[in-house]
């Protein structure tokens, strides 16, 4: 399975970058930050009730 | 073995960076004029704090005085900040005499001492079918429960649920300020409570269903059939009860405070609310909070049909009109 990953082009140029603690760390935070910023509030502490 | 040490390492970068997301939002999160629609107990935590040691006057209230259906910066509170009254507005959509407790008992075991405590009081709020009538905020139960007493809250019907996943989440909520407050967050980026609601509210302002719904919308005196109830007022009625324990309070500590009788639309509502039960209503309120030393100020019949939204709800021009009126009251 590593060789066939290893000789993929997009692999050899990407996957490897991704694989750096650094990238890996900043894409683990970004996914993070946006699922707590596009999350949905249905947690909502809403309760006024109108007419 | 590198592969677990890259993941190691890349968790370690995660955090590293989300605490330094989280510093950020510490610090740079504004302070808004009023608390926002979805508040968080974080958020409270936080203005609470940021009040810590100082005496400022302190407003307590319900959506009235928050000024709902108007922003922030229109409402009365804001306007009379803007005029050199400086003043804390702690009110909320779904307050009530329970809520301003809690929030009165939060604030001093907080150590804010406020200079002034002005708060509204609303008759619809004596209705034991009203939301607020025996419940709390949940961001203001989250804090504030723990500062009442056992007899207290066996006066109040608890929003939240319990159990180890929740004792989970505050703990999360306390120690990542970030999650803590997704919903001021979400509320400061989008104005409104996420972005599937931004979303949903564009495709509606463009097909026309949002016009559509606010022509449908319009407030009639039978929707209001029921919201106020004539029983008189005794200790029996939860919210009374709060009241009472609100004006104790406030007469305990000699913390002088202005209790405002909530503005309201008689032309809408006049077969409900002109009637002698209403004004016996209003007249116990009166005397319960006059005889702790409580001033009061009576809006209910105060404001013409013109300056409202709905039954208690002030338009632009009613909110103006409340400023001037609290403006030579405060002063």
């Amino acid at each position: 399975m590593a060789d066939v990953l290893s000789s993929d082009p997009f692999f050899r140029v990407f996957g490897r970058r991704l694989a750096h603690p650094c990238v890996l760390g900043f894409v683990i935070a970004l996914v993070a930050v946006l699922i707590i910023v596009f999350g949905s509030s249905s947690d909502s502490h809403f309760i006024y009730t109108d007419f | 073995m590198g592969t677990l040490r890259n993941a190691l390492g890349g968790i370690c970068v995660a955090f590293l960076l989300l605490a330094v997301v989280d510093v950020a939002v510490r610090l740079g999160f504004p302070r808004s004029d009023r608390l926002n629609e979805n508040f968080s107990s974080t958020y409270l935590h936080r203005e609470i704090d940021a009040l810590r040691g100082s005496s400022p006057t302190v407003v307590l209230g319900d959506s009235a005085l928050w000024g709902y259906g108007l922003p922030a910066q229109r409402s009365a509170l804001s306007l009379l900040r803007r005029q050199g009254i400086p003043n804390e507005n702690l009110s909320y959509e779904g307050g009530s005499p329970p809520n301003t407790y809690a929030m009165l008992r939060a604030l001093l075991r907080d150590g804010v001492r406020p200079r002034l405590v002005v708060f509204n009081v609303n008759q619809k709020e004596f209705n034991p079918m009203d939301s607020a009538y025996r419940q709390l905020h949940p961001s203001v139960e989250r804090l504030a429960w723990s500062a009442l007493d056992r007899s207290e809250r066996a006066l109040l019907k608890p929003t939240q649920p319990s159990g180890s996943d929740q004792a989970l989440q505050r703990i999360v909520e306390s120690t990542w300020q970030l999650y803590g407050m997704r919903n001021d967050l979400r509320e400061w980026l989008f104005g409104d409570v996420d972005a599937v609601h931004v979303a949903q509210g564009a495709i509606e302002r463009i097909s026309g269903t949002a016009g559509r719904r606010r022509a449908a919308h319009r407030p009639t005196a039978e929707a209001f059939e029921g919201t106020y109830d004539l029983t008189p007022l005794n200790a029996s009625d939860v919210s009374f009860r709060f009241l009472a324990l609100v004006a104790d309070l406030l007469h305990r500590n000699r913390i002088p405070a202005l209790a405002i009788l909530t503005p309201t639309n008689h032309v809408l509502l006049h077969q409900y609310v002109d009637t002698p039960e209403y004004a016996a209503n209003l007249r116990a309120s009166t005397f319960l909070l006059r005889s702790r030393g409580i001033e009061v100020l009576n809006l209910d019949d105060a404001f013409p049909g013109t300056d409202f939204i709905d039954n208690d709800h002030l338009n632009a021009a009613g909110n103006v009109r409340l400023a001037k009126v609290l403006r030579s009251a405060l002063q």
